[in-house]
């Protein structure tokens, strides 16, 4: 499950930007890095102040049902734990086919970048 | 004598072939013209983008107007999209459908979209075919929907007092 596969790291990369976390997914999201993403994630809500995390997937060429589900679940989990969650950086022909494929993510919030977002929730949070 | 006819028979063919040809050509030219001209993005403000939709809507132009208005989005940051359907003569299930999707895919790029210029009788239409538009963001008219876009974003226009005495 959590074998990495060549030319990829095995760990996404978690960020920490005063109090919010910044994910940057890059290429293919195989089935044991999202799941051990999730956990990075969680935890690190859990264990720091943090409220919000931003999502950045302009490096990704192809959002699937899968990574769709991925998303949807991080966002939902840090939900519980207080913190909001941004989509950033999404690029046009990825959102023409999730839109094609009916997969809306209407509990995700979006930012057109991961600027947009950093402001979308400094502006929320104060 | 029966060389001949055939030889003229065989030439009116070719000739009217290539008519043929050169009109489907035209067609097809013209056609392509069409859904480039027939969908604009246009800068209304910083940050706010509109699409006036002429004409009818079918699953092609659709596409274009899609992918263009998602490019505007991304080349000119926009926050707010708004899609005008004022010269769109009737709205059935496929083309809301339509509406719909390029709403969701705007959303999906961090821009909120609003569509505005829904004339009565297709509001009406609208309701009596039980389509749902409840999560998209309607205004009246695209003065309304900038309005709407601009509050959104902070903006507040108003009447010089040099703009009012020249009246």
């Amino acid at each position: 499950m959590n074998q990495p596969h060549p030319g990829h790291p095995a760990q996404v990369p978690v960020l920490a930007l005063g109090d919010v976390l910044l994910v940057s997914l890059q290429g293919e999201l195989h089935d044991g890095m999202a799941e051990q993403l999730q956990h990075d994630i969680t935890s690190r809500i859990a264990t720091s102040r943090v409220t919000g995390v931003v999502i950045d997937i302009s490096g990704v060429d192809m959002v699937d049902s899968f990574l769709g589900r991925v998303l949807a679940e991080i966002a939902s989990t840090a939900g519980l734990l207080a913190a909001r969650t941004v989509l950033a950086g999404m690029r046009p022909a990825v959102a023409i086919t999730l839109v094609e494929l009916g997969l809306t993510l209407p509990g995700l919030v979006t930012a057109l970048d991961v600027d947009r977002a950093m402001e979308l929730l400094t502006q929320r949070g104060s | 004598m029966l060389a001949l006819t055939l030889l003229l028979c065989t030439l009116r063919l070719v000739v009217m072939e290539t008519a043929l040809d050169a009109n489907a050509e035209l067609i097809e030219r013209q056609r392509q013209q069409l859904l480039e001209v027939a969908t604009p993005v246009i800068k209304l403000w910083e940050g706010t983008v509109a699409v006036p939709l002429i004409g009818t809507l079918d699953s092609a132009r659709s596409q274009v107007v899609m992918e263009s208005l998602l490019e505007a989005i991304v080349d000119q940051r926009a926050r707010y999209a708004i899609l005008d359907i004022t010269g769109v003569p009737t709205v059935d299930s496929l083309v809301a459908q339509h509406l719909m999707k390029t709403v969701a895919a705007a959303r999906l790029m961090g821009a909120e979209c609003i569509v505005s210029g829904i004339r009565p009788a297709i509001a009406q239409t609208i309701v009596q075919l039980g389509i749902d538009l409840g999560t998209v963001l309607t205004r009246a008219s695209l003065s309304d929907a900038l309005a709407y876009a601009l509050s959104k974003q902070g903006i507040e226009v108003s009447r010089t007092d040099a703009g009012a005495s020249a009246r």
